[in-house]
């Protein structure tokens, strides 16, 4: 699964460096000037480059905008059979089985996106708005370093109400899945209020992840400075060092889907229903309705894990 | 470290002709003022007297003298200045709606010292653009006029309104700047003086894309500012009064200078420091104090670096003033021995504005103060020559690659951005760096005074070599300093210079290539087009073709490199529209390269420049790589939406 995400990131990626890569060996034609990129940021070949040929580069740079797009839905697909692995932890998952629980889920998780984008959007706006009139009502009596903490302040508020809305989309998917939920907003109402109610265990293990990325990024940059990219040896090393580190920043995704699934788990009793997530094919019978085919299901048996039971 | 200047009671008081500060004139002294002006916070407004002695310097007999009113540029939207700028300058805009915003000057009256009353005889005239609504430059006929070397003495009352800080001058809170704010006289241009053919004024109204044009003189003034401002100003301080009614009365004097102008505000954080003989006074904003290093680094390296390239700076005091923010209009601007730098509170080490702002605004010092050219006819000499000023004492101190920026693994030197701002123009052809300031074409103003003189500028540079133009500024500086230097005098330098040093390398004088760069729109490019090999018996021919791809023609090197590590190098005279060179040798040539050592700093794609034979993919594979890597980063942020 995470290995079939990550190539779909690479595919995605290639699909806007091939050209690239293409497109810049044609434009820099047998120019010595671009040596001087081997060691580090040349502003004149830049410059001159990008006056010369950045209409042939800005269709190139707009499609890693729009494949940038495609992957934000793309995960969005992917939640639902990610969500299901950690729904089925001791049982073998198929990829049929996966990306059959990926397109179960994903109009409800297309659903709850929205909520989401919107409530972070309105909350961008809120901040931004409070921001500027702090400022300006301000800014005649306090002086420009004040202002800078003001405005600095708000954009720090923004941030951490932003994340509390994210992790809580997490905790909304989970309930979404664990319940059997198509309602996006009533998921997200029961979410947001197990968030609040356990902070730390929810908001602040998120947190954790992301401090965690964040540490990662810092090593990487860190390795690119050491190594830097000045011949073909340097250049192999750190292009492996970079897919080594989107495979574990997509890790880490996965991850923290799974403690949201995990904290949820611990936090809230399973629901008095059959779990009814999307029926594995090797299921034998059920009886829950299937969501997927609405046909009714039987409780399995045998080694399978496809169903939990009320308390 | 604040002064308080107040507690001090200075009992001498202004007395018109007191002891100079510099023992020996130094400049012709044509227009001497002595002038008590009052600040009233409160209003905004100046008020003051004037007593002008000016000295005819011509063999003309003068029957009328003309004044600059600059302030009346901010009068209302019709003056020239405003439709010209259209309420903006430098990205500030005026207040459009707000009356307080504007500003003026009105002479309440003008005699002749024992004389006759000019008042009645004042006469707003135009004589840029006809503009009737513009009141920026006065006249006034002499009934008794002035014979040659003869001197008159003025005395005028003014007040006037200090603007809302947008276009260098005026007010913000209780922060001032005040330049250009007295009745000014004009420049009587002797005939032979520039380009005047007989004795006339150059008197020209206040322009959007202008500055100013003005006599040596000597500046005696008086200020009087309530006790709690700080106050300071272009030459030396000479005194202090406290006045009984909560003021204080500042006196300075400055000689030798072409224009005073002043700050006040109370809320300065002072420091002071001192290169060698000059006095170095820092006026910051309390929240930039920490900044200060930064400042008094930037303005000793540029006191350093003209002491020993150009010639001594004349003047034992040098004022810097940080204007706040929300008077960000009045930032980087040059007065005589007094100059506004400019930054923000949280401004990283890396980028290096208030470094370059400190550097450009002390440049002035030398080219407007001391060479003073007329600003608003040859914008070039004065901001283009300080421009590549600027990316010298720039790139020396603070890196070649890095001057301006090194922050974050971006880079950028002072001339890479001046070439930047001009070869990549959408037109690089629009215009010349000569002209009129109001008449170059509109937006192009900046561009083709600052930064395609210092690109040209550093390519005479590269063409002379350093110590050649190094000798050739030091002769227009010594040459012209205290006068009114004009393009055909640095151009004269030039051709008695370089032809001589270079055994007429260049030809007998330099004209084509001010022709084509200062005069003209010519446009450099040129391009190595292809280096081909073939076997020819035992040794191989090579076959090097560069193209002239822009319609400037200057001449140029073409250096080939063989795959035995030899090299050689190939002169071309760069007229044609291109030159196929070849070179029967036993080795293959590797790679070929015109202007290897980029002299031609003005040409517009320098990494057509070069040929090999076989490119290493190594840079575009870097680039690519980190392109991969960075749109899979943001898809990953984006994931997390997801």
């Amino acid at each position: 699964m995470l290995l079939v995400i990550y190539l779909v990131s690479l595919v995605l990626g290639l699909l806007v460096a091939l050209p690239f890569y293409n497109t810049l060996r044609a434009e820099t034609g047998r120019s010595l000037a671009f040596d001087a990129l081997l060691d580090g940021f040349d502003y004149t070949v830049f410059t001159d480059f990008m006056h010369v040929h950045g209409k042939a580069i800005s269709p190139l740079l707009s499609v890693g905008r729009w494949v940038s797009v495609v992957y934000l839905f793309l995960s969005l697909f992917f939640t639902g059979g990610i969500l299901m692995r950690f729904a089925e932890p001791n049982r073998y998952v198929s990829m049929g089985a996966f990306w059959q629980a990926c397109s179960h889920y994903f109009r409800r998780y297309l659903a709850l996106f929205a909520l989401v984008a919107l409530t972070v959007a309105l909350l961008a706006f809120i901040w931004l708005l409070t921001g500027t009139l702090l400022v300006m009502a301000f800014s005649d009596t306090l002086s420009e370093r004040e202002l800078f903490w003001i405005g600095f302040s708000c954009f720090l508020a923004f941030v951490l109400m932003a994340t509390l809305v994210l992790c809580i989309g997490d905790y909304a998917k989970v309930d979404m899945m664990r319940r059997d939920e198509p309602n996006a907003l009533r998921a997200f109402a029961r979410a947001s209020l197990l968030v609040i109610r356990h902070g730390r265990r929810t908001w602040g293990l998120y947190w954790l992840l992301l401090l965690i990325s964040t540490g990662w990024f810092a090593v990487y940059l860190a390795f690119e400075g050491a190594i830097g990219m000045s011949s073909w040896t340097a250049i192999v090393l750190v292009f492996l060092i970079q897919q080594l580190f989107i495979f574990g920043r997509i890790g880490l995704k996965v991850v923290t889907l799974g403690v949201a699934w995990q904290v949820f788990d611990r936090l809230v009793p399973p629901p008095p229903v059959v779990y009814a997530g999307p029926v594995l094919t090797e299921a034998t019978t059920t009886t829950a309705n299937d969501p997927i085919n609405g046909e009714p299901v039987e409780p399995t048996s045998g080694t399978g894990d496809t169903e939990k039971t009320a308390d | 470290m604040k002064r308080l200047r107040w507690f001090l009671i200075v009992t001498m008081l202004p007395v018109w002709g007191q002891t100079p500060v510099v023992a020996q004139s130094l400049s012709p002294r044509i227009a001497n003022y002595q002038i008590q002006v009052e600040l009233n916070p409160a209003t905004k407004r100046l008020t003051g007297r004037e007593t002008l002695v000016w000295r005819n310097p011509s063999a003309d007999v003068i029957r009328e003298l003309q004044f600059h009113l600059y302030l009346n540029a901010f009068k209302n939207q019709q003056s020239s200045f405003m439709r010209e700028s259209g309420g903006q300058l430098r990205g500030e805009y005026i207040d459009a709606g707000n009356k307080e915003a504007y500003g003026f000057i009105d002479v309440l009256s003008m005699r002749v010292r024992n004389g006759e009353n000019l008042t009645p005889k004042i006469q707003f005239f135009q004589p840029d653009d006809n503009n009737a609504d513009d009141q920026t430059v006065i006249r006034v006929p002499l009934s008794k006029p002035v014979g040659p070397g003869e001197t008159i003495t003025l005395d005028i009352a003014f007040r006037a309104k200090l603007p809302q800080i947008f276009a260098r001058t005026g007010y913000s809170r209780d922060f001032f700047l005040v330049g250009q704010w007295f009745p000014k006289i004009g420049v009587y241009e002797p005939a032979g003086t520039r380009y005047a053919m007989q004795g006339q004024w150059n008197t020209h109204q206040f322009h959007a894309n202008s500055e100013f044009y003005a006599d040596f003189g000597v500046y005696d003034v008086n200020i009087t500012a309530p006790r709690e401002y700080w106050v300071s100003a272009t030459g030396q301080m000479q005194g202090e009064t406290a006045n009984r009614n909560g003021t204080k009365t500042i006196r300075f004097r400055a000689e030798d200078v072409v224009d005073f102008a002043w700050t006040a505000s109370p809320h300065f954080e002072v420091v002071e420091d001192k290169w060698r003989h000059v006095k170095i006074e820092l006026l910051l904003q309390p929240e930039h104090r920490y900044q200060a290093q930064r400042h008094l680094d930037a303005a000793k390296a540029a006191l350093a670096y003209f002491d020993k390239h150009l010639g001594r700076y004349p003047y034992s005091t040098l004022t810097i003033v940080d204007p706040p923010l929300h008077a960000s209009g009045a930032a980087g601007m040059e007065y005589p021995t007094f100059i506004t730098a400019g930054t923000t509170w949280g401004l990283p080490q890396g980028i290096r504005f208030a470094e370059m702002v400190t550097v450009h605004e002390f440049g002035h010092q030398y080219f407007m103060q001391l060479l003073a050219s007329n600003e608003f006819e040859e914008a070039w000499l004065d901001e283009g020559f300080n421009q590549y000023y600027e990316g010298r004492i720039m790139d020396e101190t603070y890196g070649r690659k890095s001057s301006v920026v090194n922050w974050l693994g971006l880079r950028m030197g002072d001339f890479e951005m001046s070439r930047d701002a001009y070869v990549h123009l959408d037109n690089p052809a629009i215009g010349p760096s000569f002209g009129n300031t109001w008449q170059l074409p509109e937006g192009y103003y900046g561009v083709l005074t600052y930064n395609k003189t210092a690109t040209w500028m550093k390519t005479l540079e590269g063409l002379l070599g350093r110590p050649l133009m190094d000798e050739v500024m030091r002769t227009y500086f010594n040459r012209w300093k205290f006068k009114h230097p004009a393009a055909k005098d640095f151009i004269a330098i030039v051709n008695e210079i370089v032809p001589r040093r270079l055994s007429y390398r260049y030809g007998p004088d330099m004209n084509w290539f001010f022709e084509q760069i200062l005069y003209g729109d010519q446009v450099c490019d040129y391009e190595l087009k292809a280096v081909r090999n073939s076997k020819q018996g035992a040794n191989y021919r090579s076959t090097i073709t560069v193209y002239r791809r822009g319609d400037a023609r200057m001449p140029v090197e073409v250096q080939v490199h063989f795959d035995d590590g030899s090299e050689q190098r190939l002169q071309w005279d760069g007229k044609a529209r291109y030159r196929t060179f070849m070179l029967t040798q036993p080795a293959r040539a590797d790679w070929a390269k015109v202007d290897p050592d980029r002299k031609l700093y003005i040409d517009t794609n320098l990494n057509n420049n070069s040929y090999a034979v076989r490119a290493s993919a190594a840079p575009v594979a870097k680039y690519t790589a980190k392109l991969l890597f960075w749109v899979q980063n943001v898809m990953q942020w984006l994931a997390w939406l997801a």
